[in-house]
């Protein structure tokens, strides 16, 4: 058993990764090296009483405190010393009742990985959006005839271009706001203010009709039902980009005819959005995947549609980021009902 | 009847060449300046109805040329509208912070920016 012990704890020292186990009165049970130096202590600053005395990082601190208020796992970042440190604070059964496991590691080279990236993206971005600019303006005066009438196949071609510039924008969008959901800096731009849902989805069908072919006709597809005088605390914009993704998945996988219904309902805490459509639905297999990043149900419809797979991951993310959820009812060949509950 | 004015300082100049040909036909007169300090210049000698103003341009940004414009008693009653291909979050606060009357991400809708500065041109 000795022999055991001496081997875990072996194994311990050479792990990559800081580890820093406490028992309950908060001491310290073990502590590697990595974690020592990525804590900037010495072997000795944890011999004596209480880790969150000693420890000379707030964050971990903080995280060891929150989790002793029966919270569940606690992940935290920190500078220190140069580096840029990921930890993970949690319960753990060792030898001592109500132990408490830390885990650190040096996500420096991580960062500049994102910052790297994120500069990329923003550099695209921008570097796309002016030309896209100057060809949308272009096109827009004349597919609206400013100039001068065009001859119907001239008119046809600008009429597609500007669907295809459209189609660009949206996707410079998407990629906008993936990068923002998963940086975090979608949750610091929130504006949070109170609308009747009706706005958010006149104006998601406003653009919708405006950007994509197969939504052309969406307003005379779309039934909204019952009661409207229930409100949204959230993010407008953010709101809109949901319904927008929800919608045009509607009117994409259904019947060009076919009506879409959007029933609201609210309880004074929630207000819900129930998209319904009778389209071609989802197979029970795919259901687990639906919100997923980059998922597409693989069909002879699907094919046919342009598509990225991001716009219901977006979805969700946003709507989880405004204290919301999204979630679906579908059935194969019957169609799908999407419930999007946001705060009133 | 009187056109409204407006003023383009951006320093992509196709797309400024591509406004200005899109307001045309919408009965604006828009002129066009590729940065700041052209832009200034043209505000100060023949004072438009609005500014369309980018953020993004070598030598002097959109911000300085904000502030410059509402610091000129002058040119300081004159609506402008931040139009940026820049990534902010939180853009129009930002714009409304710094004096700008609105903000416009580009690309735009053409109908959108019309109706935006019908909206706060003040002829």
């Amino acid at each position: 058993m000795e022999h055991f012990t001496q081997v875990i704890e072996s194994f311990i020292e050479q792990l990559p990764v800081g580890i820093v186990t406490l028992g309950a009165d908060d001491g310290v049970v073990s502590v590697n090296k990595p974690a020592l130096s990525l804590l900037d202590m010495g072997i000795e600053d944890t011999l004596s009483g209480s880790f969150c005395k000693s420890v000379p990082v707030e964050e971990v601190r903080e995280a060891v405190d929150r989790l002793r208020n029966n919270s569940s796992t606690q992940n935290f970042f920190f500078e220190r010393g140069g580096k840029y440190v990921k930890g993970c604070a949690s319960h753990y059964a060792g030898p001592e009742e109500n132990g408490i496991l830390i885990v650190l590691e040096d996500a420096t080279a991580f960062r500049q990985m994102e910052t790297i990236k994120r500069e990329f993206l923003q550099s695209i971005l921008y570097s796309l959006r002016n030309p896209l600019a100057t060809l949308k303006t272009s096109l827009s005066i004349l597919n609206a005839g400013k100039i001068a009438p065009l001859p119907a196949s001239v008119q046809e071609i600008v009429g597609l271009s500007v669907l295809e510039v459209n189609r660009l924008n949206a996707l410079l969008v998407d990629l906008r706001d993936l990068f923002y959901i998963e940086t975090g800096l979608a949750e610091k731009e929130l504006e949070i203010e109170s609308f009747y849902p009706g706005k958010a989805i006149d104006r998601a069908v406003a653009d919708l009709e405006k950007t994509q072919d197969l939504c052309k006709d969406l307003k005379e597809r779309l039934r909204i039902e019952g009661r409207r005088d229930f409100s949204i605390k959230a993010d407008f914009e953010k709101t809109k980009r949901i319904i927008m993704h929800v919608l045009s998945n509607a009117a994409v996988f259904s019947p060009k005819e076919s009506p879409i219904v959007v029933r609201l309902s609210g309880n004074g805490l929630k207000t819900t959005m129930e998209i319904v459509d009778r389209g071609i639905g989802i197979a029970d297999a795919k259901k687990p995947f639906l919100f997923t990043k980059y998922f597409r149900e693989d069909n002879e419809k699907t094919r046919a549609v342009h598509g990225n797979g991001l716009g219901l991951f977006i979805a969700r993310s946003l709507a989880e980021l405004m204290g919301g959820s999204i979630y679906c009812e579908t059935m194969q060949g019957k169609g799908s009902s999407f419930f999007i509950g946001l705060p009133s | 009847m009187h056109k409204m004015k407006v003023l383009i300082i951006d320093d992509e100049k196709l797309l400024v060449k591509s406004t200005i040909l899109a307001l045309r036909c919408f009965d604006f007169e828009p002129v066009g300046a590729f940065d700041g300090l052209e832009g200034l210049e043209k505000a100060h000698e023949n004072i438009p109805d609005i500014i369309l103003l980018d953020i993004m341009m070598p030598g002097m940004d959109g911000w300085e040329v904000l502030k410059r414009i509402k610091a000129t008693a002058k040119m300081s009653g004159i609506p402008v509208i931040i139009f940026t291909a820049r990534e902010y979050s939180n853009g129009y606060s930002l714009a409304i912070q710094q004096g700008a009357a609105d903000y416009i991400a580009k690309p735009f809708e053409l109908d959108e920016l019309v109706q935006m500065l019908n909206k706060h041109a003040v002829p």
